[in-house]
């Protein structure tokens, strides 16, 4: 099994521990999780559809599941057919676009008060595109690649870097360690974009303008990483920094495989019912089978 | 009932030094591994030491720059704040302070309120340099930071 992970993020690392962490993760998972529960209100209404929707209970019987699949893919069917599919079309980016803050909100409110609300509005946004507009599976390199919201989610781990890294003062760049500004004091600082990050935010994209002087305290950026080890944690510093995609084991002279490669075969897992989240087990592979 | 802290012998690891260690100041030593298995600071240790010096607070690297790394681990760390230090000599009142002072920039830069401070549970590893022979003794303290505080104060008491 491969996974594609997301490492990093630009800009500054997010806190530690702490109640500064704390207030980190509920600031930004509240807000992915108010607005993915209002883009999944605005698409209710705009489908006018009303829950519960066609899920598969999963029994363990394989025939008795095979069958039960069957009718769910049927009962999803017969329920677009109803829908204009110039309207289901115009939504589709809406629905994908809910289903991923949802997902955010998880990740970053996995400790909190708010994490069952979250895990349940994963649930419901991936069943919701999932049943309306598929997920569909794609082949890379020999291998047959997911997306798949729920697989990603419900088993709770990320990665962890472990880097030697040299860090430079936001303000001169030299070694942060041994350069003479102060991260109590103020400094003023011309705004200019001309490494291609801002000379204030160090962000890529930001409001500051060029020529503008702007009161700043020095914080140290990155300026050189090596040796970097990839461990795998329950809870990663970057809460995104978890897998994005994985592979099926799925083998190449298969029918599966060959309807894979022609687009035409789906992940039906998000339009199952939820046997709960997992925490990291070293007993057993990650996202196992 | 007023909380305690812990205290255990500490086995200093023998490839901790202090660079030209003068008494009445404390070192921050470095607590993690570089993938060479080197002695590596964690990057805490950057902002503590910067604020200190404007501060004019007895806190520096024990090691100079050229021998200075950094290690971040990217995984969600312990609530439970640690700094390993060295002094040269006794503890005294101005290293007491700066143990106090180094300890409250941790807390605050992890977000604790100033009314939580005493209470905040930290981990403090002291490596006291015995100024004849040069070798390292150490203990750890364990505990809600003014417990931690007191206990040290104890020791320098004793000494």
């Amino acid at each position: 099994m491969i996974y594609r992970l997301k490492l990093l993020e630009h800009g500054r690392v997010p806190p530690e521990s702490g109640p500064a962490r704390q207030a980190y993760l509920l600031e930004i998972g509240r807000s992915a999780l108010e607005l993915a529960e209002v883009e999944q209100t605005d698409l209710l209404a705009a489908l006018a559809l009303t829950p519960p929707f066609p899920i598969l209970d999963v029994s363990g019987d394989h025939e008795a599941d095979l069958l039960a699949a069957t009718r769910m893919r049927a009962d999803w069917d017969e329920l677009k057919s109803q829908l204009p599919a110039e309207v289901l079309e115009a939504h589709e980016q809406a629905a994908r676009r809910m289903t991923k803050l949802a997902v955010e909100a998880l990740n970053f409110l996995e400790d909190t008060e708010l994490a069952d609300r979250a895990h349940a509005l994963v649930d419901s946004t991936a069943l919701l595109s999932s049943g309306l507009y598929g997920c569909k599976l794609w082949v890379e390199d020999g291998e047959v690649w997911t997306d798949c919201p729920i697989r990603m989610s419900h088993v709770r781990w990320g990665v962890s870097l472990e880097m030697t890294t040299e860090w430079g003062c936001s303000i001169c760049n030299e070694r942060f360690d041994v350069c003479p500004h102060d991260p109590s004091t103020e400094y003023e600082v011309t705004t200019t974009h001309a490494t291609g990050s801002c000379s204030i935010c160090h962000e890529h994209e930001c409001e500051h303008e060029d020529g503008t002087i702007v009161a700043v305290r020095p914080f140290p950026t990155t300026l050189s990483i090596s040796s970097g080890a990839t461990a795998m944690v329950a809870r990663p510093r970057y809460p995104r920094a978890r897998a994005t995609a994985m592979t099926l084991d799925i083998p190449a002279d298969t029918p599966l495989y060959r309807q894979a490669e022609e687009g035409v075969l789906f992940c039906d897992q998000c339009r199952q019912s939820c046997a709960g989240l997992r925490e990291l087990d070293w007993e057993t592979p990650p996202l196992g089978s | 009932m007023t909380a305690q802290a812990d205290v255990d012998d500490w086995d200093v690891p023998g490839d901790l030094n202090v660079n030209d260690a003068m008494t009445d100041k404390l070192y921050v030593l470095p607590m993690r591994r570089d993938g060479d298995g080197r002695p590596a600071f964690h990057p805490d240790s950057m902002l503590l030491v910067k604020t200190a010096a404007s501060d004019g607070v007895a806190i520096d690297y024990a090691v100079g720059a050229e021998d200075r790394r950094f290690v971040d681990h990217f995984s969600a760390g312990p609530d439970v704040v640690e700094i390993w230090l060295s002094l040269l000599g006794p503890i005294t009142d101005v290293t007491l302070f700066a143990l106090g002072y180094a300890l409250n920039g941790l807390l605050r830069r992890r977000g604790v309120k100033d009314k939580d401070l005493e209470t905040s549970e930290v981990k403090v590893g002291i490596a006291q340099i015995n100024a004849k022979s040069g070798k390292m003794k150490g203990v750890k303290i364990s505990g809600p930071k003014g417990a931690v505080i007191e206990t040290v104060r104890e020791l320098r008491d004793n000494q």
